[in-house]
């Protein structure tokens, strides 16, 4: 019976170590991201940051920029982090009301234009931005020579649709995107009509960015010459291209693109709120902001800092891209993808 | 010794009345509780009939429906000829042949649907049926089985010599006498694969969703409590009704025939002995090819798992996770399993009653409502969702249940008579625990151990609500590595499977080497 | 001395022990006897505290002893399946009332007491019915309790050896001057094991008094006919 009642005693002690092992250095903070930028950090990435303050970084991948929130708000008040990036426009609002953010602001939120400042500058400070935009496949329109469609009336017309491909948005980020721009550019009356026409020319509908952009677009073997992507896709693939190249192999469609700003802030309940702070004004110094496009294939908040060539070159910056009031998106988001589900999946 | 007016008496009631408050608080604030905020939060939701809430009940509950029964079809049309051939007949391998066979339900969902997955069968309902018919065959071999094999060969030869065909003899004698146990692992196929969690939202992608993974889906993805709450409760109300069902149908049934305990099986020889051999190898190897693959191709992964994943890391942290989760998990399970097993034992009327039935609660309760509730309910009275005994915790209740029945029927056994003995030696009712009645279900309690142990190694439902980016278990971390694209994240997952599957089914020889008994029949 | 007081049990609100007074002397051996079912077995475990009474009183030399805890009340019961502990060794079994642990002196000397020493290390399984017997006597005297309690301590044994072991116990019992219950359902043994008789039935104390008295004056005709 003895060993027994030590193994019991045993597991008990062993459980209340494993319990009692928090206690986070003041050497270093956490950063809590969305695994498209934690896959992208380097030992490099916060040198700068922790030579400056002598702070190191550690970032914790939080799954999508949406399961990432709700972890967040999981554990408001008693974070897993001390700072988290990469709320974007269309999650701030479940941010915001989960309380998780504390008060911060930028240094340097005077460089940020204000287009992207869509969310309270105390609490969350814009740091990047992105177009979700139709990319389309350049040898297949030229091979077909069929016209490249500029407006999103077009797709429904004649098989455009049947040669696009979109992610679902319940489980993929640029498909909210999209979703959120057909709805700006038809409204709520007009944005479901839309969809029909797309279903009923034969739109094809990918669980989420990867499987669309690799497996289904034309560039990469699939059937699709259309895919919802980036405005920064096509420089991206002059740079990830194994052979240097001269033009970008894809090309973007200007109209119909949604714009999407990513925020950081300092978690509410950090014990150390003011490097915390620091991490964050960091992230917004040109020196950082420098490196986002080439990383992430964002472009920087930072009105300072300058692009790379290739960003000069290969893309465009839509003009005029679709934007939704965060608070509306939050009001209707639920109800906006249960109804695309039941048009899409019914 | 000088005695006052019964004043020790007294101590001991208070005694148990403290000892009655651990297992009651434990269970009224993690379970009940939650369950009621559950309730609360859902049920405006029902009220208000969201738009939402119809479009997806119609959706997601006619296909948990349809394909728990195409699932539990499927089943048994499978499972039916190896059976048949383990039940009528010894031969040599028979009892390998079903231990064999009982592997795949020992196994954790995310290691069944990383099977399938590697087998090439992601997203598809195939999959999904095939991962559960893969999953269950053992529930039918072992129940149907055991029946079948106490229907002694000469009542089907009476039947004969008085000239039914043997159609008719399958009509007329076999079935009706199976019928207790067709019902029972027809039920228990069709409640395993209604709530099923893992495999569906391992292999369903998005157009393929039970209850269970909706609920997931619009508490984690999309962040929809109250819709996540609303489905919960027609969740819980299914699996009630289901669970009615199935008592009613026992006690109308509840007919025990007098069958022989160990009928005498023939041997089977000719053409039999070949037709035994290839049903049984056919199934077994059937079995083993999603194991074997996943086996095969994790094969070139695990230096790439053990070099560490760019954004999740390595798997040391997961596994350090899951075993010490699994240790606390096993330790609040036993001891509240325990406290609650001796008070149920105790005679104490009302008290163990109650208890009794409590106990078995979090049996008919999904896991996913489990974490859900733990979401909803646990920021008061002390926000105690950010806590890292919380996966521990949602284990324990899963597996406390399994602590209660492994447990009860051992300590009922023990005459009470040993214990009012020692109180006549002069034991104290402290002393009679530790010295007689400890001592004599010490090995039920290692059973015991070793199940909480399993269980909490492969569970997936609840920890996926409730596990952090920082406090990962190996099933949570295998899903992540499902979850991304490229094939060396698919190959981190298909070898952090198998090592989970190897400690799982090292824990499962370990309890089987204790002589357990059944306990593949759960 | 023993005194119980109009004792009455009721158990799933059947009455089985109606107002039952009966005392002990001190070293006095007092033989319970009545049929099955009259409500004997009751009786001591009402005595030893494993029953709760519904009313009346039980009480050691003056002292109420009703609301005190079995382990606290230092009376022997000896069950009459003898309920020997299957996990332990013949002396863990012994020495389990014994405030000290295995290897203490009484074991020895209660093994030797009932015939069996040198049995301390054998296991409760490979003993035979008498063996056990005296087991469980040596496990229920070795404590030194105030008061014994033998519930049929012959009543699973072969007549044979029953015959043998009424004077082998007798004795014992006498020779440590133990005050003790008897119960049987078997008038001869109960004749030969105690100095007075306590007839029930039907949870009602009949008639006490010696043998002989009894035979000379049976209290009704219940009596006259279960003596003889």
């Amino acid at each position: 019976m003895g060993r027994l009642a030590t193994a019991i005693t045993v597991m008990a002690l062993l459980a209340a170590a494993c319990a009692g092992e928090v206690a986070a250095s003041p050497g270093t903070l956490t950063l809590l991201a969305h695994d498209s930028f934690a896959e992208a950090v380097t030992e490099a990435t916060f040198q700068p940051f922790t030579d400056q303050t002598g702070i190191e970084v550690e970032v914790l991948a939080g799954g999508d920029a949406g399961a990432m929130v709700t972890q967040a708000v999981l554990t408001a008040g008693n974070p897993i982090a001390d700072v988290i990036f990469g709320i974007d426009d269309t999650f701030l609002s479940r941010a915001l009301d989960g309380g998780v953010m504390a008060e911060h602001t930028s240094a340097e939120i005077g460089n940020v234009p204000e287009s992207l400042k869509v969310g309270p500058e105390n609490l969350v400070t814009p740091i990047d931005f992105g177009d979700v935009c139709i990319n389309y496949d350049k040898a297949w329109f030229e091979t077909t020579k069929i016209q490249v469609p500029s407006r999103l009336d077009d797709l429904l017309a004649g098989l455009y649709a049947e040669h696009l491909v979109v992610e679902h948005p319940a489980t993929s980020s640029p498909g909210l995107a999209f979703m959120l721009a057909t709805i700006a550019e038809f409204g709520e009356d007009g944005w479901l009509a839309y969809w029909q026409g797309l279903k009923d020319g034969g739109v094809k509908v990918a669980p989420d960015w990867n499987t669309a952009y690799y497996a289904d677009f034309s560039h990469y073997g699939g059937e699709s010459s259309m895919v919802v992507s980036y405005a920064s896709s096509p420089p991206a693939e002059v740079i990830f291209a194994e052979e240097p190249l001269d033009e970008a192999p894809t090309g973007v469609i200007e109209a119909g693109c949604y714009r999407q700003v990513e925020f950081a802030g300092v978690l509410d309940g950090t014990e150390f709120p003011e490097a915390a702070g620091q991490l964050v004004d960091f992230m917004l110094s040109v020196e950082f902001q420098e490196t986002v496009p080439l990383n992430w294939f964002v472009f920087p908040a930072n009105e300072n800092a300058s692009l790379p060539p290739e960003f000069e070159e290969f893309t465009v910056i839509p003009e005029d891209p679709a934007q939704l009031d965060p608070e509306y998106i939050a009001e209707n988001r639920e109800e906006w993808i249960q109804q695309w589900s039941s048009v899409m999946e019914g | 010794m000088v005695i006052g007016d019964g004043g020790v008496s007294r101590q001991i009631r208070w005694a148990w009345v403290a000892l009655a408050a651990i297992p009651t608080v434990f269970l009224g604030y993690f379970f009940v509780y939650p369950l009621v905020r559950i309730l609360i939060l859902g049920l405006s939701e029902i009220q208000i009939g969201a738009s939402g809430l119809q479009a997806r009940l119609i959706k997601v509950g006619w296909f948990t429906l349809w394909q728990a029964g195409l699932s539990t079809v499927l089943t048994f049309l499978v499972a039916a000829p190896m059976t048949w051939a383990v039940s009528r007949f010894n031969f040599t391998g028979r009892r390998l042949a079903v231990a064999l066979i009982t592997v795949p339900f020992v196994l954790p969902t995310v290691v069944v649907g990383t099977a399938f997955v590697a087998l090439g069968w992601r997203d598809s309902l195939g999959a999904i049926l095939a991962a559960h018919v893969f999953f269950n065959i053992a529930v039918v071999v072992r129940t149907v089985g055991s029946q079948w094999r106490r229907i002694d060969p000469d009542l089907l030869n009476a039947a004969a010599t008085l000239g039914a065909t043997p159609l008719q003899i399958l009509r007329k004698v076999t079935l009706p006498l199976l019928k207790p146990a067709l019902a029972a692992a027809a039920s228990i196929v069709f409640l395993f694969t209604f709530t099923s969690f893992g495999v569906v939202l391992v292999l369903g992608g998005f157009q393929y969703a039970t209850l269970e993974v909706e609920i997931y889906r619009q508490a984690i993805v999309l962040f929809d409590l109250p819709l996540a709450a609303a489905l919960a409760i027609v969740q819980l109300v299914g699996v009630s009704v289901a669970l009615m069902l199935y008592a009613r149908y026992q006690e109308r049934h509840s007919a025990t025939w007098d069958l022989a305990s160990d009928a005498s099986i023939p041997n089977p020889a000719g053409k039999a002995l070949v037709g035994v051999y290839t049903i049984v190898g056919a199934t077994v190897i059937a079995q083993f090819i999603p194991l074997g693959t996943l086996f095969a191709r994790s094969l070139g992964s695990y230096g790439d798992l053990f070099a560490g994943d760019t954004i999740l890391g390595g798997p040391l942290p997961a596994i350090r996770n899951s075993l010490l989760t699994a240790i606390a998990a096993a330790s609040i399970a036993v001891v509240i399993g325990l406290i609650a097993a001796k008070i149920v034992t105790a005679r104490a009327g009302m008290l163990s009653m109650t208890f009794d039935t409590i106990l078995m609660l979090p049996l008919g309760t999904s896991a996913v409502a489990i974490g859900l509730g733990f979401i909803i309910a646990l920021d008061w009275p002390f926000d105690l969702r950010a806590s890292l005994l919380l996966t521990p915790i949602a284990h324990a209740l899963v597996a406390i249940p399994f602590v209660v029945r492994v447990v009860l029927p051992t300590m009922r056994s023990i005459d009470p008579e040993l214990a009012d003995s020692a109180a006549t030696l002069g034991a104290s009712p402290w002393k009679v625990w530790r010295r007689i009645e400890l001592p004599l279900i010490s090995r039920a309690l290692l059973v015991a151990t070793g199940f909480s142990l399993a269980i909490s190694l492969g569970e997936f439902g609840a920890t996926s609500f409730i596990a952090r980016p920082n406090t990962a278990t190996i099933p949570t971390l295998i899903f992540r590595f499902l979850q991304r694209p490229g094939p060396q994240s698919f190959g981190m997952a298909m070898a952090l499977a198998m090592i989970l599957a190897l400690i799982t089914a090292g824990i499962v020889l370990w309890l089987d080497s204790l002589e357990a008994g059944d306990i593949g029949a759960f | 001395m023993l005194e119980v007081e109009a004792l009455s049990v009721e158990i799933d609100s059947k009455l089985i022990l109606d107002t039952v007074d009966l005392n002990v002397g001190d070293g006095e051996i007092v033989g319970l006897l009545g049929p099955s079912g009259s409500g004997k077995s009751t009786f001591l475990r009402a005595v030893a505290g494993l029953v709760p009474p519904t009313s009346g009183r039980i009480v050691w030399d003056g002292q109420d002893m009703t609301g005190v805890p079995t382990h606290l009340r230092r009376f022997g019961l000896m069950f009459q399946g003898f309920a020997l502990f299957p996990h332990m060794t013949v002396a863990q079994n012994v020495g389990f009332g014994l405030l000290a642990g295995a290897g203490d002196p009484g074991v020895a000397w209660a093994l030797e007491w009932v015939g069996l020493g040198g049995f301390g290390e054998r296991t409760i399984d490979d003993l035979s019915g008498g063996e056990k017997q005296r087991v469980a006597l040596a496990r229920t005297l070795a404590p030194n309790p105030r008061l014994v309690m033998l519930d049929e301590p012959l009543g699973a044994l072969d007549r044979n050896l029953r015959e043998r072991l009424v004077s082998e116990v007798t004795d014992l019992l006498k020779s440590r001057n133990v005050t003790a219950v008897v119960v049987t359902h078997d008038r001869d043994e109960a004749v030969a094991m105690s100095d007075r008789l306590a007839l029930i039935n039907e949870g009602h104390i009949v008639q006490t008094g010696t043998w002989e008295e009894m035979q000379r004056n049976p209290r009704n005709e219940w009596a006259a006919d279960f003596l003889n």
